[in-house]
């Protein structure tokens, strides 16, 4: 009955939702053609963007992550973007309480400030120590599809199992960095220790 | 129904209450159960569609059917949910549940929000929301097997107890109906057989109280009205032929052929017909005379035809026939009556033979009353309502001295103009507006002047007023006299009772004055003491009323009147003298009173026991106003007043005879006092002395014997002499007021002048000297009598109290002020023989604080000071002990702030042949005595032995009466005799007196000198013991004791 707990949210707007799930029926690849074929990022890409919109909701930053009101929750991405537009367009006008979101793109781990949901792309798997290693202690969700992200560290990994995208959840990592998440998630992940990895 | 029996009828009924009331019982239950169940169910729906929607959202946003499956599936703890399932954003099944429940059952897309029944569902969409926005959608679908399994339950439950209470309410009502139906058939069985038989006395019986009893009740009563209603019919028939039958007119009832059908017992007296022979006649020919006959039977047949008659339902005087034959005049009227068709008549008839009579002495009777009223003495008027005489009978005419034609027809306005002004004319108003009657007295006054009583006796007539009245001058003339009498009755009670509270004279005058000043009324009064050796009268008491008058006649309080020859000479013999016109009485005195506008005098006597010691004089201005009664009242008066005034002087005389009584009283209350204190005075000194005396003694002795002491030790026992003389000294004087009357005191002659100019000068110090040093004046003054007779007494002793007396005064004046010393002589009071002797006084007088009443009283008494530590309380205690020896009296006048007078009174001394004194006869002490001293105190045994031995004399020392005894004979047996026997007098077992008496029985010629610390008392008292030779007192003196024992010696050369 814990799940009774829920925080009460403000109205949103759920377009981009409802977009997001279209996506989801559409897990294998269709055959018709994308808008925009340079900056479409694939179907697994979109799925993987609408749920680093729903970690918004099911995950707690705690104050201090905000000095101000006004100040914009960020959803950074860090290395190559697989996600093109499709991101900026998932979040567009939507807001956590009074912050509003937006997205940021960091070429290098130096450039990460102020940032409350970091993915870090596939392309960082080499460097993926050193960065985990700097942003050690800070405030935010790192999330990220490298293979075995968790058990070095990162707090959420996207994993592909029978062709759907399944969740594992450092809790250490996350009790570290004081974001708090929502039991109903963790019920659907796997719970995973750096130690058991 | 209608025609079933009550028992059936109250059984079908109780069952069908009972039912109904259970079916809508079971009714209402069900529709609430439903409707709540209902609500029930919808509420748990959509809790639990709450819960699981929210549980699911993650699985929703993440895209998870396992975990939406998990979810769903704890809904299998609830079977009556059939179905459950999750929409996704776009409106897709995503999870169902159970597997097993066909996809294609649920709804296609998300219908609205909110749960409903259907189709014998209960089912409805409920939204998954996480952080405000939509997820998916949750489906609900549950079954209402539950709602009929409860209603089946319920439905059979309520069929069997609606069975169970039918059945009870049967067999309830089967006993019940019995209560009710039996009383009910028995009050049916009854009420026939009353139809039946018109039986009214039969009964119903009654079964209980309530409202069947009740009804029971009702008809019982009912019964008995009938019954007595049957009865009274009866009876009333009775009552009516009775009263027909007994009525003072004769009742002839006719038909309408004109015959008699009815006849009763006065109409046979009337007409002389029976009731038997009137029945059936024709009323015409045996009632109406022959001239009459025919008309009476037109009339008959026209009221007949027309329905008109004149004589009908009238009252006509006519005509009728006796069975003689004579004719008599009657009275009638006829009324006719209808009983059913036919038609009757009804004649009242009543005789007026009689009733003519009667008239006609009514008529004779009225002018016999006028005659009557014309001659009776009481007045007899009759006013209309316009106040017009109407009638007067002689009475009146010569009680208004008028004569009838002045007042017939006129109105009383026009015979008294002024008559609606006076209460007579309200009286008389008020009569004829309510119609009541009035009785009252009225003065009526003749145009003369002259006045009259009269008794007035208003009744209101129809015509207007009869006023009766009655002259009852005479009796009012009488009347007002004794009013006047009781009048004074009352004055002399109330006066003799205000004189009765009344002590002194002058009140007692000044109340009777006053109240006949007030009351009888009187225009001057006074009463006068009368004193028989002058001859004269004094004015004593003045009313307040006569003092201006009196300081007119020159007779104000305490002036002097001659008694004259007429009126007062008679009056202080003893009779009452009333001049009733004191301007023609040519005496001194009356004339004195006639200036002062007096005209009536009454002089009367204070007489007790018979001798005049005063007179009350009572005066009018107007000559002959007193009247006998007054003169009577008057001499009552005085006598109560003279009796009062004796008795009041018979009072203070008690008053003064018991003052004197209480001073007496307090007087031997303070010498008492001063007794008793005396005594034990007296015992505190003797054991001082006692205790001194071996201290006296040796200090004497050593002072004297011991050349070889040193200047120290001289200096010393000196000290201690002096001492033990000043606490001797004190001893002394505490016992000085006791002394009465001290025989061994030389009384000289004193000469009180010298004495005060002495004792001034030895005070000179204390009352200028020592008072100047603080600032203080004191003046002294001697106020002395040249050739004042001396008095006899001891010159120390006054000269001591008058320094006493000298130091009080002065210490009384702390603030300076006049000291007096005066000297007078009284004569003696002259006495039948002899003039009493004369008496010298001397008084000291301070100006200074005085004394309050307390402390004068008790000033005398030793140890009383105000003077707090600085007084012994001895001094005015010491004068006081100097004036009894010396037969003086003291008298003490003071008041707090005005100074003190206190003054010695002395008898006088009158010279007589002077004894000569016996000269002091030169003693020379004897040597080597042989002395027994006897004593129980051994200091003062070993003191005095030491110092007789130091004299040379052989001691022997006895320390008891018996020791001292047996001393004596054995010095008797061995022939070696005392000289000398000194006895103390207190010892135990054997005292002095005893002691004494023993030696003097076994050598009557030896001395006995008893020394004592009472000495100087049994010298004051006379009380030298038998077989003493002297007494010495304590402490003894070495001196007195030579002297003492020289005198016994030379007494008995002398006696030798």
């Amino acid at each position: 009955m814990a799940l009774l707990g829920m925080r009460s949210g403000r109205y949103k707007r759920w377009a981009v939702v409802g977009r997001i799930c279209a996506w989801l029926l559409l897990v294998l690849p269709i055959g018709g053609t994308p808008l925009r074929a340079q900056s479409a990022p694939s179907a697994e890409y979109q799925v993987k963007a609408a749920f680093l919109f729903h970690f918004t909701q099911f995950a707690e930053w705690p104050p201090e992550a905000f000095a101000e009101a006004e100040q914009p929750f960020v959803i950074g991405v860090l290395g190559d973007d697989p996600f093109g537009s499709y991101l900026d367009e998932t979040v567009l006008g939507e807001a956590v309480d009074t912050h509003a979101m937006v997205v940021r793109r960091y070429r290098r781990v130096e450039d990460v400030e102020a940032c409350h949901i970091l993915f870090i792309s596939q392309s960082e798997t080499d460097r993926l120590a050193q960065i985990l290693a700097r942003l050690q202690d800070q405030t935010m969700l790192t999330v990220s599809d490298v293979p075995r992200f968790t058990e070095q560290g990162g707090i959420i990994e996207f994993v592909m199992e029978d062709n759907k995208i399944r969740l594992r959840i450092n809790v250490e990592a996350a009790r570290a960095a004081e974001v708090t998440i929502s039991a109903k998630l963790l019920r659907l992940a796997d719970i995973v220790s750096p130690q058991t990895g | 129904m209608k025609d079933a029996p009550i028992q059936q009828k109250l059984m079908t009924v109780l069952l069908l209450t009972c039912g109904t009331a259970l079916l809508l019982t079971c009714v209402a239950f069900f529709a609430y159960d439903f409707v709540t169940f209902r609500k029930t169910t919808l509420q748990q729906l959509s809790t639990l569609g709450e819960i699981i929607a929210t549980n699911s959202t993650a699985a929703l946003a993440f895209d998870s059917e396992e975990e939406a499956y998990d979810i769903l599936r704890a809904l299998r703890a609830e079977p009556h949910v059939v179905a459950a399932g999750l929409y996704d954003q776009e409106g897709n099944l995503f999870a169902r549940y159970p597997q097993q429940f066909p996809a294609d059952a649920f709804p296609a897309t998300p219908g609205a929000e909110g749960y409903r029944f259907e189709q014998g569902y209960l089912h409805g969409f409920q939204p998954a929301m996480q952080e405000g926005s939509r997820l998916g959608t949750l489906y609900l679908r549950s079954d209402m097997g539950v709602i009929y399994e409860r209603f089946w339950r319920f439905g059979s439950i309520a069929l069997l107890v609606f069975g169970v209470s039918l059945l009870m309410a049967y067999v309830v009502s089967r006993t019940l109906r019995k209560q009710i139906a039996r009383p009910i058939l028995a009050l049916a069985e009854t009420a026939r057989a009353v139809s039946d038989r018109r039986d009214y006395s039969v009964r119903a019986t009654k079964y209980d109280q309530h409202e069947l009893g009740q009804l029971t009740d009702a008809f019982n009563h009912m019964l008995e009205e009938i019954e007595t209603q049957n009865q009274a019919l009866l009876e009333s028939e009775a009552r009516v032929r009775a009263v027909f039958n007994a009525a003072l007119s004769a009742v002839v009832v006719m038909d309408a052929a004109g015959m008699i059908i009815d006849w009763n017992t006065c109409a046979e007296t009337m007409f002389g017909w029976t009731h038997e022979e009137a029945l059936g006649q024709e009323l015409a020919a045996i009632l109406i005379p022959p001239r009459y006959r025919d008309a009476h039977r037109q009339g008959l047949k026209h009221f007949l035809a027309t329905g008109e008659g004149p004589i009908m339902n009238k009252t006509i005087e006519m005509s009728a026939l006796r069975r003689d034959g004579t004719e008599f005049p009657m009275e009638l009227s006829v009324s006719a009556m209808k009983t059913g068709e036919a038609l009757t008549f009804c004649g009242f008839i009543t005789d007026l033979t009689e009733r003519q009579e009667a008239a006609k002495r009514i008529q004779e009777t009225e002018e016999r009353l006028q005659n009557t009223l014309d001659r009776i003495a009481q007045g007899y008027q009759i006013i209309d309502h316009e106040w017009r005489y109407r009638y007067v009978n002689n009475a009146v005419l010569e009680q208004a001295r008028t004569t009838r034609e002045d007042l017939l027809g006129k109105t009383m306005m026009e015979v008294f103009p002024d008559l609606e002004t006076t209460p007579l004319f309200r009286i008389l108003e008020t009569s004829i507006r309510e119609g009541t009657p009035h009785r009252f007295e009225n003065e009526f006054a003749y145009p003369d002047g002259d006045t009259a009583w009269f008794l007035l006796s208003v009744q209101p007539v129809p015509e207007g007023l009869v006023i009766l009245s009655q002259d009852i001058t005479e009796r009012k003339r009488a009347d007002q006299k004794l009013q006047a009498q009781l009048a004074r009755l009352d004055l002399l009670s109330h006066t003799t009772r205000a004189i009765a509270e009344r002590q002194d004279l002058n009140s007692i005058f000044q109340v009777m004055i006053r109240s006949l000043e007030d009351h009888l009324p009187i225009d001057f009064g006074c009463v006068c003491l009368y004193d028989p050796v002058q001859e004269a009268l004094t004015v004593t008491s003045v009313g307040v009323k006569s003092q201006p008058l009196a300081l007119e006649l020159a007779m104000p309080e305490q002036a002097n009147i001659e008694i004259d020859q007429n009126g007062l000479s008679r009056c202080v013999q003893g009779q009452l003298v009333y001049e009733p016109d004191i301007s023609e009485v040519p005496f001194p005195f009356p004339q004195r009173m006639a200036r002062g506008g007096l005209r009536a005098l009454v002089v009367a006597p204070l007489l007790v026991e018979s001798s005049v010691f005063g007179v009350l004089v009572a005066a009018r201005q107007q000559a002959h106003s007193f009247s006998s009664g007054d003169c009577e009242f008057l001499r009552q008066l005085s006598e109560h007043v003279a009796l009062a005034a004796h008795q009041a002087q018979l009072y203070s005389a008690l008053q003064k005879a018991y003052d004197d009584l209480r001073q007496t009283q307090q007087a031997i209350m303070q010498q008492e006092r001063l007794s008793a204190l005396g005594q034990m005075a007296s015992g505190i000194a003797h054991d001082i002395n006692n205790a001194i005396s071996p201290v006296a003694l040796y200090t004497e002795s050593l002072l004297e014997n011991e050349p070889a002491l040193s200047t120290r030790a001289r200096e010393y026992l000196e000290i201690i002499q002096q001492a033990i003389d000043d606490v001797a000294a004190t001893v002394t004087r505490m016992r000085e007021f006791y002394r009465q009357n001290e025989h061994a005191l030389a009384l000289t002659p004193v000469h009180l002048d010298r004495l005060v100019q002495q004792v001034m000068n030895l005070t000179r110090a204390r009352w200028s000297d020592m008072p100047q040093e603080r600032g203080i004046m004191i003046e002294a003054q001697t106020d002395l009598l040249p050739d004042l007779p001396p008095i006899r007494g001891v010159e120390g002793e006054i000269r001591e109290a008058l320094t006493n007396l000298i130091f009080n005064a002065v210490d009384a004046m702390p603030e300076g002020g006049t000291l007096t010393l005066r000297t007078r002589v009284i004569e003696g009071l002259p006495r039948a023989d002899a003039p009493g002797p004369k008496r010298v006084l001397i008084e000291v007088i301070d100006t200074g604080v005085g004394m309050d009443e307390a402390t004068r009283r008790r000033c005398l008494e030793p140890f009383f000071t105000t003077k707090g530590k600085r007084g012994t309380g001895l001094g005015l205690a010491m004068v006081y002990g100097v004036a009894q020896r010396h037969g003086a009296t003291i008298e003490i006048d003071s008041a707090v702030g005005a100074g003190t007078t206190m003054r010695l009174i002395f008898p006088a001394h009158t010279p007589v042949d002077a004894t000569p004194t016996p000269a002091q006869t030169s003693y020379d002490v004897p040597s080597r005595l042989r002395i027994l001293i006897v004593d129980d105190d051994p200091l003062l045994l070993k003191s005095l032995g030491d110092i007789l031995e130091t004299d040379g004399h052989a001691v022997t020392p006895a320390n008891s009466g018996q020791a001292g005894l047996n001393a004596f004979h054995a010095a008797q047996a061995r022939d070696e005799p005392f000289a000398v026997v000194i006895t103390d007098l207190g010892m135990p077992y054997m005292d002095g007196r005893q002691v004494a008496r023993n030696i003097k029985e076994a050598a009557p010629s030896t001395p006995v000198i008893l020394l004592t610390g009472w000495g100087q008392r049994m010298v004051a008292e006379g009380d030298i013991p038998a077989h003493v030779d002297q007494v010495l007192s304590k402490p003894p003196r070495l001196r007195e004791l030579r002297e003492a024992l020289a005198h016994t010696f030379n007494h008995q050369k002398l006696d030798h």
